[in-house]
Formats: C-alpha cells, structure tokens, sequence
C-alpha cells in the first residue's frame, strides 16, 4: 500500500467522530493506569505541594528497573500524587498514542466487520505488557501478588522484564499498521 | 487474513526465542539447589531438652572457599539495576512527637542504640531503599533491611582496613540482599554477612545490633529518639509496602510463598516464622521468636558456650549473651527461618 493511500485511511479514522472521542477517552485512561502501574500516581492526603529533587537533570536517567526511571519532582493536588520520570512520561505518553490508535482503528474498523470479515482488534494484544512493567524493590509487583500460585516459575518472568515494552511496542505498531491495511477503504 | 495469523504466530515465537535465549544464557546452576535436605527426615531428628541445642544435621568444613563459590554460583537477578533500589545516604531525623502522626503503633520500626541516641527507622520507609548509610561514633555503618527475608542487620563499614559503605546489587541469593561495598565491589549477601566475591571474598563484616519492634512499643518505651523522616533525597509512596503489610498482617510476609528458589529447604517450621538468629563462634543459631516471647528467658548450649537470651517485653527484642561471667554480647536478629535454613543448613535450633 502507497503512502498516500496510508494517508488517506488514517485521515478518514481520524476524522471519524466516535473513533476520536473513544480513542482519546482510551488514550488518557491508559496513560492513567500506566502511572499508577509504575507507582508514579497514587491517592494520598494533601493539599497543594511541588517537590523537586536535588540535580535533576542527572536523576531523571537513572534507572529504577526495566523500563522504569528515578522520579525527579512531585506534584500533589489535594489528594493525588504524581510523581514526574520525564522518561517515564514520554514512554507513557507514546504507548498511550499507540493504544489510542489501535482502539480507534478497532472502532472505525467495527462497521466493516461483517461486510469484509476482517478483524482490527488485533491491536489490543500490546496493551497487556506494558503493564507488567511495576516493580517492587526486588521483584516485579505482579510476582509479589503471583507467587503463591506460580511457584518456582514466578522467577522466569524477571528474566522476561527487559522484553516487555518492546514486545508492547512491537505488537501496537504492527497491530496498528496490519489493521490499517485490512480497512477497505481509500 | 491467514496471513495475518501466521505472521503474528510467527511473531510471537520469535520473542519467545529471543527471550528462551536470554533465560539460557542467564540460568544459574542448578546443581546448588537441592530440596532434600536430611534435616526433613524424621530419623535424623533429635528431641530437643530446654536448656540445648540440636545436633548439627548438615556438616560443613566451614565457610572454605567452596562453599563461597556455591552461594556466589547460586545469586540471581531481581530484577532492579545497581542502586536501582537506592540506599539512603543522608538520612534525616525528626523527634518522636513530630514522627508520631505518620505512624500507626503496628509499624515495624527497627532500633539502633548509639553513642549519639536512639535512632529509629521506620519498616515502612526502609521497604524501598533497604539501606541506610550512616555514621555513628565516627565510624561508618550501614542499617540493612531484606524485606523479602524479613531481616534488619546492622554493619560497620569496615572490611581489613578499608572503611566503606554498600549499595544494593539488584541481586538477591536465597532471597535476600546481596549488598556490595563500593570501595571494591564485592557482593555481600546481607544474611551471611560475608564476602562471596571480589577482592574481600571471605571477608566478614562486623555486625552491630539493629531491633525490631514497632512504633507504639518504642514511643512508649524511649523517652526521646531520632526517627527517620520521608526526607531520604528520593521519592516514594512511603504509605504503601509493594510486599504486604505488617500492620493488616497479609500479603508476601504472612503467606507460604517463595518468589526465589533457595538452596536449601527445611519443612520443620512454617517458611516465614520469624527466627532470633546468630553465630556464635561460626556455628549458626535460631530460635522460634514466638517461643522465646513465651519463656521470657532460656538457656542453651551452642558448641562449647553457654548463652542465656532474655526477651525484652517491653520491646518485644531479644538480647542474647555468652554465660561467661562478663556476658559477652552475642548479636542476634529477627529473620525468616526459610532464608535462615537456606544459607546455614547446619543450623542448630532451638525448640
């Protein structure tokens, strides 16, 4: 498929109303659940505070785990925290997009099911890794909540940490251009 | 659309590969993991008199060079980078009054009684940097905490000569903390205390003791005391434990479940049952902290010393000393009797 086609479609998706409203209604609900997956948004008591570290501009490269970067600042609004990773906003921020387009393209794509029998809601297999990027201080915190019931094997899946926001990226961006494709239109 | 499915089976297996390959070329040696420890048999079991020990179950020559290779062969990835779980260095304190309305009495707080006061850090704090370096009567030191182990041990930053302090590895052995010192980057698992590799491989550090109690016993208790604030250079959800809670009494610290395989397993108490353990001379000691609260006071025999272990109601601590006339102190502290077992096999046990 030509550029100008690629163009075309995603233009048409864009446009669509529903799609848009549901894409970005995903999108922010996504990012949220992403922030508290990493600890960097939680509830707690307060009032109005900014924080900021000492020499954040070396702080906000240093790692935490896989994926997971030191927090530099932290805002409180009455009763919620955030905690500001730059990297960890702007990664945020692309999975965010890229979930975003694939449940636009998913609900565009809702009407020509039947008519085509094609299936956009690939995408949504991305979404799941990037959430299991958490981590407790030794061990990722879905393990934590896991181990009783995966035993020994709990272990292997740190191993798989490093992969999973690849694996997320690689599954959104081929989701999303595989669906693109299907759509049966101009 | 079959197209579709075969390139997404065809994806999937390549990052199974990808990551099937990594897991291979990162699989620790199986041989030091064993399960079939003879401490589980029932034969080998002794009955146990009030005021002695069990027989050693497992014999070893000492902590000989092998033995250190074994439990270095035997150290796995967590997960967190080097200080990705980041000491404190510059701690600060507030009083007790000023700590108290961030604190419920069932917080597990643990105690240092030094030259300069009382100085408290609170469990709830210590979960996310599991070391505080620190420097007490001039002499540099380091409060360690495992939570995956259960284990708060207290260290002089001092191995032959070199005045050092420890950074987290990311790295655990049996679970627990595998510290390294940052003047010669050897690792050193927070329980055993001793260099498993690099320039100090064999080296011991000097202990120092650090109690666990809780907030309401120690404000009761102490009538002034320096407690560690949120203030640590970092920032955390210092209200929230990723493991479980000591205070609602759930999560990974009051279930039967391991993350980490050990290298040796013992099913004569519940996996997590806190332990008051030690070394006497080497020989490696633990006894049930619950029975201790119960007799308030016992004697025992670990080799050719007798040690009386007084438990501090007040505190609900342990202080043990060598019954030698002069009450020689014998550093204990409270840890997990899977992860205690795990590293010291021969352990004698109090029942």
């Amino acid at each position: 498929m030509n550029k100008k086609k690629w163009l075309n479609k995603i233009r048409k998706i864009l446009r669509d109303p529903r799609a848009r409203i549901v894409g970005i209604a995903v999108m922010v609900l996504y990012y949220i659940v992403y922030l508290i997956s990493i600890d960097h948004l939680f509830f707690q008591q307060g009032s109005f505070e900014v924080f900021v570290v000492e020499s954040p501009l070396t702080r906000m490269f240093a790692l935490r785990a896989p994926f997971v970067w030191e927090p530099v600042a932290a805002v409180t609004l009455w009763e919620v925290r955030i905690f500001i990773a730059p990297m960890n906003l702007l990664l945020g921020g692309i999975l965010a997009i890229l979930v975003g387009v694939n449940i636009m393209v998913a609900v565009f794509g809702y009407r020509f099911r039947k008519m085509c029998r094609i299936d956009t809601r690939y995408g949504l297999l991305g979404i799941l890794p990037s959430f299991l990027t958490g981590f407790a201080c030794c061990a990722p915190t879905f393990l934590i909540a896991l181990a009783p019931a995966l035993g020994s094997f709990a272990v292997y899946f740190i191993s798989l940490q490093p992969f999973l926001i690849p694996a997320s990226i690689v599954l959104l961006v081929g989701a999303f251009s595989w669906s693109v494709k299907q759509l049966p239109i101009g | 659309m079959k197209n579709a499915k075969i390139m997404m089976i065809i994806g999937i297996f390549v990052l199974v590969s990808i990551g099937a390959v990594y897991l291979l070329n990162n699989e620790r040696d199986q041989e030091g993991f064993t399960d079939d420890s003879p401490a589980s048999d029932e034969e080998n079991s002794e009955e146990m008199t009030d005021d002695s020990l069990a027989d050693q179950e497992i014999v070893f020559d000492g902590m000989t060079d092998e033995r250190l290779s074994a439990y270095h062969d035997n150290i796995r990835r967590g997960g967190p980078p080097v200080d990705g779980i980041p000491p404190i260095e510059n701690p600060e304190y507030q009083s007790l009054e000023a700590a108290d309305p961030s604190m419920v009495n069932e917080d597990v707080v643990f105690i240092v009684e030094a030259e300069e006061g009382v100085f408290l850090y609170p469990q709830r704090i210590l979960v996310w940097h599991e070391i505080v370096n620190e420097t007490f009567g001039g002499e540099k030191m380091s409060i360690t905490y495992c939570p995956l182990t259960g284990s708060a041990i207290g260290y002089k930053g001092k191995l032959q000569g070199i005045e050092t302090n420890f950074g987290t590895s990311g790295k655990l052995i049996n679970s627990n903390l595998v510290m390294y010192d940052r003047e010669t980057d050897s690792y050193i698992p927070q329980i055993l205390g001793i260099a498993v590799e690099g320039e100090l491989k064999g080296q011991r550090l000097e202990e120092f003791p650090v109690l666990w109690s809780t907030w309401g016993r120690v404000k009761e208790h102490y009538d002034s005391a320096n407690v560690l604030t949120e203030r640590t250079g970092f920032l955390r959800d210092y209200n929230r434990d990723p493991y479980g809670s000591y205070v609602e009494g759930g999560g990974y610290y009051f279930n039967n479940a391991l993350v980490f395989p050990v290298m040796y397993e013992n099913d004569r108490f519940e996996k997590k049952e806190v332990m008051i353990a030690g070394r006497v001379k080497e020989q490696p000691f633990a006894i049930p902290k619950a029975v201790l609260a119960e007799k308030n006071s016992i004697s025992f025999t670990v080799g050719e010393d007798s040690l009386i272990a007084n438990h501090d109601e007040d505190l609900h601590t342990v202080r043990i000393f060598i019954d030698d006339g002069e009450e020689t102190f014998v550093n204990s502290y409270d840890v997990m009797w899977f992860a205690w077992y795990a590293f010291f096999p021969e352990t004698m046990v109090y029942e």
